[in-house]
């Protein structure tokens, strides 16, 4: 990130030395003996402020519940057997079902990190990742607009739309990070020629870190397609798209990205996973695969979002591309479609509210942010400690720096969220339940992770995993469906763990129908026994 | 974004690039990779196939003959009062799939109103003879499948009642692998596509798995696994750990055919090896605590009741059961009994007990209560020829030299008394 920043200022200022009168007069009465290649200037600083408190916001978050513990099963299942399992392995119920891991590596690397590190290492990661998303951004944003500002908006405007996507830690967030850094590369300014391996390179490790990569494809698709539209329409000849260099680069790049996804343990059946993944059926009750509404935070959100970015649009002197119209049109409507897929479309957004938002500004104010004076940049070696002081500073106080700077061990149980089930898990063990038992969907990634060795597990968040009927037979037990017990009664269920209060009404017309007792209770989860188990 | 413009040669070193990695990939990946992409990319559906290697269906042979348990006399009363007499109109394929599973496809009859074996397989498996009977008052029993046929189940009139019950009594009751199947709209079938169809159709977590267990069973080992339409592999594995699942009181006929399809499952591991020796062990705990169960818990009468899985409970604490249930539980466990290794018994003198029970209670009913109760009443009938090593079709042929068929007797319409059952 710093060094991103450090770019941004060797681009916009040939001449760091050279400063304003006011400076210099400050600063005449010491010299800066700092080395030239190490000054920094206050935008970097500033920015660098933002990243790092952002890092530490994240690293204080406590870790979501769901998913990332069930990752961290299978990341523990493939070390633990050098090999990723053919069928679902961690629940006895969905056996024989095949298993196409699209977060392989990430599940791996998340094991790995927790082994190391414990939960202080997954936090880090999840801090870096979104830390890492905004650093670009900002970096783009300043790049294009240079306005510190906008590129504020724009992260703010992110992290505002995305909130709810990114309080789960869960390996879409290496993908976010993917798409974010490919979305940065694609506006840059000037074409590098390492871009010809980046590019390709980012696509073998998103297509090995989660199964979002279609996404960037989609992403280079708009691209060229938008490119080639606004050559054809400039040049009135159709034939000119097919001569302009940008198209056919846009056009090789796409090529070469998809073909870069093959490097995977599955080949050509990791592209026939993710294509058939969202027509599975169970996904269809799952909140977060339905429709957008306004009834949801990042509804309103994005819809504030969107009336921002049409009135940007109506009042901007900038030529809106036809790239641009594809990416918000086609991302938009896929959000609309599936709410999930607003955490791809929120940064995109940003960017182009941020991007025109600082041109109607700069026409606004005669182009305030290109005047020489406030387009000046003021490196200094003072602005370089505090940056450091400010990285340090905020690294050593999350987890992970206390842990390595001071070996203190943080409280697992204050680290993660508070409907983690620890107490029942605990429970569970002290008193060697074993055998089928059924539990709220959020809790089963957590049980699979810290449950005793021999539990059954009915559903955790793989429910695209279940077989139909299964998840069919969890609905119907979940909503209090009138066969609830018997359901219970045929998959031989002497234990059910829910998670409280969500799931109260379930908990107590168990206990009502007298069958059920209370074994273990407190505020965030619920063991229930049979009275008379069923051998 | 400016750059140096891509040179006609790089772009056909691209192309190919691409094809190659695309062709390649596709060639080199394994057939499931292939077909799951055509099936994604090309909407080509595939129906994965079982090759079956033989042509009849496997057979478990009971292990005992015991006249203790029933006698020649008792075994020909109940087989009277069991045979397939049913009006040709309206046949019931619920009915007549019992009938056959008890008779078998060879049977046949002096007594011109009972329905043969020829006949009875014909009407499952020719969609013309359904007609026949049944016109178009009720839906094909057939169904015609893309590549296969499906056999329509559920509570509808005319209609198989279990799903895959089609299948496992025509099984058991020895039908060839190549039987044509005339499904309403194709006369290209046989036994087989119907068998495809349904290892494609099979859900493990569907209610009711006994029937397609045993039809699965008698058919496909030495092969172990399949796999569905929805991708799944199905193993018989998964199978006994269904079948054991839950509550004992769930399953087809009070849970007595759960544990006779784990039975004859072991049976064929033995000759086999189908089963994993956890999945079997597992499921010969499970008959152990069947055997436990229904040893403490059978009334002074001899009979077991339907709320055998209860233990001892079900003695001191009885409930109202319909006497109809008592036979369904009495008769389906003298069933699996019969194929069972004595580890598996109770005690000698309760399986006779219950034989004399069921015997005398077949036997005092007329054969219009018989009918009515048809499907509960056939089981008794296989599980008493069981008992002999023998089959009902085969006792019968034989029976009937001895006693032939006297027209008057038949007009009577009554049951030919059984002598006393001696305990």
């Amino acid at each position: 990130m710093a060094t991103a920043l450090e770019n941004q200022n060797e681009s916009t200022n040939e001449n760091p030395v050279e400063e304003s009168s006011e400076e210099f007069s400050e600063d005449a009465v010491l010299v800066d003996r700092f080395p030239e290649a190490l000054r920094l200037s206050r935008f970097t600083f500033f920015s660098v402020c933002i990243l790092s408190l952002s890092f530490l916001l994240f690293s204080s978050l406590p870790l979501w519940h769901t998913d990332i513990w069930g990752h961290l099963a299978y990341g523990k299942l493939i070390w633990e057997t050098g090999s990723i399992p053919a069928f679902e392995p961690l629940v006895p119920l969905a056996s024989g079902v095949p298993f196409i891991d699209t977060a392989w590596l990430s599940q791996l690397l998340g094991f790995q990190t927790f082994q190391q590190f414990g939960v202080a290492g997954i936090k880090f990661l999840y801090a870096a990742a979104i830390t890492a998303c905004m650093g670009l951004l900002l970096f783009r944003v300043q790049k294009r607009t240079d306005s510190f500002i906008w590129s504020l908006v724009c992260v703010s405007g992110f992290l505002l739309c995305d909130w709810k996507q990114l309080g789960i830690v869960r390996p879409q967030l290496a993908g976010l990070l993917c798409f974010v850094m490919l979305f940065t590369l694609l506006n840059a300014r000037q074409w590098r020629k390492s871009y010809w391996y980046l590019i390709p390179g980012l696509f073998v490790l998103w297509a090995n870190l989660h199964g979002s990569f279609p996404i960037g494809l989609g992403l280079i698709g708009c691209f060229l397609v938008g490119r080639a539209v606004d050559v054809g329409r400039k040049s009135g000849a159709w034939k000119a798209m097919f001569r302009d260099s940008v198209t056919r680069r846009f056009f090789v790049l796409l090529e070469l990205a998809a073909v870069a996804v093959l490097i995977n343990p599955y080949g050509l059946q990791l592209y026939t996973e993710v294509f058939s993944f969202s027509s599975n059926p169970n996904l269809a009750d799952l909140i977060e695969w339905n429709p957008l509404t306004l009834r949801m935070y990042q509804g309103k959100a994005a819809a504030v979002l969107a009336l921002l970015l049409v009135i940007a649009c109506r009042f901007t002197p900038r030529r809106i591309s036809t790239t641009e119209v594809l990416l918000l049109v086609g991302l938009g409507t896929a959000a609309m479609w599936s709410s999930r897929m607003i955490i791809w479309w929120a940064p995109v957004a940003t960017y182009y509210l941020a991007l025109h938002g600082a041109a109607i500004w700069g026409q606004k104010l005669q182009r305030l942010t290109d005047d020489d004076e406030s387009h000046a940049m003021h490196y200094a070696g003072k602005w370089t400690i505090v940056t450091v002081g400010v990285i340090w500073i905020c690294f050593a106080i999350t987890p992970i720096g206390s842990q390595i700077l001071h070996g203190k061990q943080v409280d697992f149980a204050k680290s993660v969220s508070s409907a983690t089930p620890i107490g029942a898990v605990n429970y569970l063990k002290e008193k060697q339940i074993k055998g089928q038992v059924f539990n709220s969907m959020e809790l089963g990634d957590y049980l699979l992770w810290d449950g005793p060795g021999d539990l059954s597990v009915f559903a955790n968040s793989h429910v695209h995993l279940l077989p139909h009927e299964v998840w069919d037979h969890y609905l119907r037990v979940i909503n209090l469906s009138s066969e609830a017990e018997e359901l219970l009664k045929r998959y031989g269920v002497n234990t059910v763990v829910l998670d409280l209060p969500r799931r109260n009404n379930l908990m107590r017309r168990l206990e009502r129908d007298g069958e059920w007792r209370v074994g273990y209770k407190d505020g965030r989860s619920v063991v229930l026994l049979r009275n008379k188990p069923i051998q | 974004m400016k750059s140096r413009k891509l040179s006609s040669k790089t772009l056909i070193t691209v192309q190919i690039l691409v094809v190659v990695a695309f062709c390649g990939a596709y060639t080199m990946g394994s057939r499931d990779s292939r077909q799951a992409f055509n099936g994604v990319f090309l909407n080509q559906t595939t129906y994965p196939e079982v090759k079956i290697d033989r042509k009849v269906p496997l057979y478990v042979e009971p292990l005992y003959d015991d006249p203790s348990v029933v006698t020649d006399e008792e075994l020909a009363a109940v087989l009277k009062q069991v045979r397939p007499k049913f009006p040709r109109k309206h046949m019931k394929p619920n009915h007549v799939e019992h009938a056959l599973r008890t008779w078998s496809i060879r049977s046949t009859f002096e007594d011109p109103s009972i329905v043969s074996g020829i006949e009875m397989r014909d009407f499952l498996i020719d969609h013309a003879r359904f007609l026949a009977s049944w016109g178009d008052e009720a839906s094909p029993l057939l169904v015609d499948e893309p590549v296969g046929i499906s056999i329509r189940w559920g509570s509808q009139v005319g209609g198989s009642v279990h799903h895959d019950h089609w299948l496992a009594s025509l099984t058991e009751a020895g039908i060839h692998l190549d039987e044509p199947v005339f499904a309403p709209s194709r006369r290209d079938m046989d036994v087989n596509d119907v068998i495809q169809q349904s290892l494609r159709d099979f859900r493990l977590d569907e209610r009711e798995v006994e029937w397609s267990a045993m039809a699965f069973g008698l058919w496909i080992p030495p092969v172990k696994q399949w796999q569905t339409t929805d991708g799944r592999t199905v193993s018989f594995d998964q199978l006994v750990q269904r079948l054991i699942r839950g509550d004992k009181k769930f399953g087809v006929c009070v849970g007595t055919h759960r544990v006779y399809s784990l039975m004859l499952l072991i049976r064929l591991d033995d000759e086999f090896d189908i089963l994993s020796d956890r999945a079997r062990a597992n499921a010969y705990a499970y008959l152990e605590r069947v055997r436990d169960l229904i040893s403490v818990c059978q009334f002074e009468d001899g009979h077991w009741p339907a709320n055998w899985m209860d233990g001892k409970t079900a003695l001191t604490n009885p409930q109202e059961i319909p006497e109809y249930k008592n036979v369904i539980a009495t008769g389906h466990h003298l069933e699996w009994l019969a194929i069972a290794p004595k580890e598996l018994h109770p005690p000698h003198e309760q399986i006779v007990k219950a034989a004399k029970w069921v015997i005398k209670n077949t036997t005092s009913h007329t054969e219009d209560e018989i009918l009515q109760k048809y499907t509960f009443y056939s089981h008794v009938g296989n599980a008493l020829a069981l008992w002999r090593n023998t089959h009902s079709a085969k006792f019968w042929k034989e029976w009937q030299k001895t006693h032939p068929y006297v027209p008057e007797v038949k007009a009577d319409n009554g049951a030919i008394e059984a002598p006393k059952p001696t305990l």
